[in-house]
């Protein structure tokens, strides 16, 4: 696709990017803290092992999965986050670089949002044939 | 000015070629998260029904008072519902997100409404997810803040 026939991106469209950025903000801190949340779990399963090592182990297991599924979200929202913010600060040439970035980074972000998806989904299977049949 | 911008492409910003790639190559997996989060919706009704289904039968439910067996079966409506429809609509939202991406897809030429349309929808998933934690999160305080009050006042009527 060549410059005269690509889209142009006018301000509805950059205000619908700049409109999605605190909310980026805002669910990529939260994962952030939630995975740090998951890490003391992590590192509390590891300590209390010895102590409870029945209850331990649940909670390990519980922070290692929190943590698997909040590190790799709050890395993706958080760089598209980063991303939108390029594009509210470039300017001419530098704003399609930015959209660029951000577009791709989105992608991103929908990849690890459809596996996380996909992953809850195929834990609520087992809970239902869990509450089906026991 | 480089001869390959047009006049117009000079003073507005277009969206380049990997640009437009990487956005309908999100399409799949927006799809794919749309039709899982519906299927989720679908099956935590089914597990609403389930739960409710065998109330009746649990041996722990059965020692509850009448007034306890209602406020549960109401509790487990109402979080099997509110479940439900927020599972729905994220699933919803993506699915709109996956659609508008159809038009941005090649060989269609997109326009500047197109691309409009689908980062708005976008935008709109994103924004409810976004309100869903700050209730999650306003939620989680208020319990909080319950639990220290109930604390305090035990404490009061203890001493």
């Amino acid at each position: 696709m060549n410059e005269a026939s690509a889209p142009l991106l006018d301000d509805k469209a950059l205000a619908a990017l700049n409109k999605t950025r605190p909310w980026m903000y805002l669910i990529g801190i939260c994962s952030l803290l939630a995975g740090f949340l998951a890490l003391l779990a992590v590192i509390g399963g590891i300590i209390g092992s010895s102590i409870n090592p029945e209850r331990a182990h649940m909670i390990l297991a519980a922070g290692i999965a929190g943590f698997l599924v909040c590190v790799p979200s709050a890395v993706v929202q958080l760089g598209y986050a980063l991303a939108l913010s390029q594009v509210n600060e470039a300017t001419g040439r530098g704003l399609v670089g930015a959209v660029e970035l951000a577009c791709i980074r989105q992608r991103n972000l929908w990849i690890v949002n459809g596996l996380i998806a996909g992953l809850a989904t195929v834990l609520l299977v087992f809970s239902t044939i869990g509450a089906g049949f026991f | 000015m480089p001869d390959d911008i047009t006049p117009h492409a000079a003073h507005e910003p277009a969206l380049s070629a990997r640009a437009i790639q990487a956005l309908s190559s999100t399409q799949g997996w927006a799809r794919f998260a749309g039709v899982a989060m519906l299927g989720a919706a679908l099956l935590k009704m089914i597990q609403t029904g389930l739960f409710l289904g065998h109330f009746r039968n649990n041996p722990q439910m059965q020692q509850l008072t009448d007034a306890a067996q209602n406020a549960a079966i109401g509790g487990a409506i109402v979080a099997g519902v509110v479940t439900t429809t927020i599972y729905a609509v994220i699933g919803w939202l993506a699915l709109r997100y996956a659609e508008r991406l159809n038009y941005v897809k090649p060989p269609r030429r997109p326009d500047s409404q197109d691309i409009v349309q689908a980062l708005g929808a976008q935008h709109r998933y994103w924004r409810f997810q976004g309100v869903l934690l700050v209730v999650t999160l306003a939620l989680l305080v208020l319990v909080f803040l319950i639990m220290i009050v109930g604390i305090f006042a035990a404490a009061a009527l203890h001493h």
